[in-house]
């Protein structure tokens, strides 16, 4: 069986071409559940197994079609081998971080193998780690399969997952149409020149920071982009704080470029069929170019964050780029690399980011209540830095995600800690 | 239906049906009077809303006079874009 691949499934799977291709590691991501309570690993690794076997896919690859469209290769049904489950038990101090960093630095064993779960203990606390390979599910995906997972555990049925996707052989004005609409984009964009950390394209080890904003602190960090940016403006003020914390590092390693352009992933699944799209990646972008310059002025720089996401989304820019990002499919993987390489000598993004909300829908997990969500995705080379924020009953997590060498310890930290400042201050 | 001629109602019909679609949910799970951030609305579903208030109602928001109490709930939407477009 073929499920053809979309454009932003073909440039996630250039990504992990290229992360694999420099490091040996794909570029994958982990979404970890934090549990009242120990999980029966023998019930969970039976449970799994019955639930994971619906899915072919998740034992698939990509290959490309007589079309000239890549597909992911569905293996047949009894060919799905059993999850890999491990349990680990991580001393109070340093506590899991270490465990789940060591997880996002191991690749899978085999090119089939997409998913693979860990128990973690640690003190009282207990965690259940989804370690997952970003060509086959993106944050959300992840989210809802483990969302899904449970309603199947307690035998309450979940929506229709679609496994099937046209080649998209189609429309081909609308999609050169959509493609002169992103390039004149990125051609604004890349007027001056932007200020990124300098690429190490051998760096291997990617390293984690993350804080977790309690109720009270969350409330304060809601409020205080209320009073600032707007209602519902979370996401333009976390971005210009982001902005604001690594402004002050590349200020002082003196890093040359006049602006600083970051990618920010969002959700573009279509309305009508958001239950159905949880496999693959259903991600858009937005892009946002800031004077390094007026970085000072945080009015300006919301202000700045808030006219180009207006403009972006008025304009129906994520929708060309998923559009035009069909016509790169045509791009062999090893000519990906080739091509990121050369465009990397002219514009480079400063850091990923990326803000999201919980799509996980319950309360409990086999029987433990949850008492937070966060994600660990090993960041993407280039830019080799990102700050991903997500919010769980009324939480925020912050993590911090980058390549070694990339920044100090003293510079993680720092950023984490003005970050988390946010959520303190009036 | 004649967009100039549109009840508070129906503007707040009208709105429902978008906010659900943005959410992914059905229009009967939307509740008018229910805040916006209640409902599971982001910053970029709130500027999908808003880009699609100025394109179906031809209303140009910054120009509009509109608060930030406006922008609460679906029904104080429905009531100023009422107003505004008189």
């Amino acid at each position: 069986m073929k499920r053809y691949l979309s454009g932003i499934d073909w440039a996630m799977n250039s990504l992990d071409h290229a992360a694999k291709a420099r490091s040996g590691i794909g570029h994958i991501s982990q979404v970890v559940l934090e549990l009242d309570g120990e999980i029966d690993s023998a019930v969970l690794r039976r449970a799994l197994y019955g639930f994971l076997r619906q899915f072919p896919l998740l034992g698939g690859r990509a290959r490309r079609d007589l079309n000239l469209c890549p597909y992911w290769k569905v293996p047949d049904k009894k060919l799905i081998p059993h999850p890999r489950l491990s349990m680990i038990r991580a001393p109070e101090e340093p506590g899991v971080l270490p465990p789940l960093e060591a997880q996002i630095n191991t690749p899978f064993p085999a090119e089939w193998e997409h998913l693979s779960f860990t128990l973690l203990r640690s003190g009282a606390r207990n965690f259940l780690a989804m370690t997952f390979d970003h060509r086959i599910l993106d944050a959300r995906g992840a989210e809802t399969l483990l969302d899904y997972f449970q309603r199947y555990y307690q035998k309450n049925g979940f929506p229709d997952v679609r496994q099937a996707e046209p080649p998209h052989l189609d429309h081909w004005k609308e999609k050169f149409q959509a493609g002169r609409k992103v390039n004149r984009m990125f051609l604004s964009l890349t007027r001056e020149a932007s200020r990124s950390f300098p690429v190490s394209w051998k760096s291997r080890v990617c390293k984690l920071k993350i804080a977790h904003l309690a109720p009270a602190q969350a409330d304060l960090f809601v409020e205080n982009a209320y009073a600032q940016a707007g209602y519902l403006m979370l996401m333009p003020y976390a971005l210009a704080r982001s902005v604001q914390v690594m402004h002050r590092i590349f200020a002082a390693r003196h890093i040359p470029g006049r602006v600083y352009l970051i990618p920010v992933s969002i959700d573009a699944r279509l309305p009508e069929k958001s239950g159905e799209q949880l496999f693959f990646n259903h991600l858009s972008f937005l892009f946002f170019k800031i004077e390094a310059d007026k970085v000072h002025d945080f009015a300006l720089l919301l202000a700045s964050i808030k006219e180009q996401m207006y403009a972006q989304v008025k304009n129906g820019l994520p929708e060309a780029l998923t559009q035009a990002s069909l016509l790169l499919r045509i791009v062999p993987l090893p000519l990906t690399d080739f091509f990121m390489k050369i465009s990397s000598r002219k514009i480079l993004p400063a850091f990923a980011f990326s803000f999201v909300n919980s799509a996980y829908s319950g309360d409990g997990f086999m029987g433990r209540g949850v008492r937070n969500i966060f994600h660990l995705p090993r960041v993407p080379n280039p830019p080799g830095v990102g700050i991903f924020l997500n919010q769980f009953k009324g939480r925020i997590n912050l993590t911090l995600s980058y390549l070694e060498g990339v920044l100090s310890e003293e510079e993680a930290q720092g950023i984490l800690r003005e970050l988390q400042d946010t959520g303190h201050e009036q | 239906m004649n967009k100039d001629k549109m009840t508070t109602k129906d503007i707040e019909a009208v709105l429902t049906r978008q906010a659900a679609a943005i959410l992914s949910v059905s229009a009967d799970q939307v509740k008018a009077d229910a805040p916006l951030h209640t409902l599971g609305v982001d910053s970029l579903g709130f500027v999908e809303l808003l880009v699609f208030i100025e394109k179906e109602f031809k209303i140009k928001l910054m120009e509009s006079g509109m608060t930030r109490d406006d922008f609460r709930t679906i029904h104080a939407l429905a009531k100023c874009i009422s107003q505004v477009k008189g």
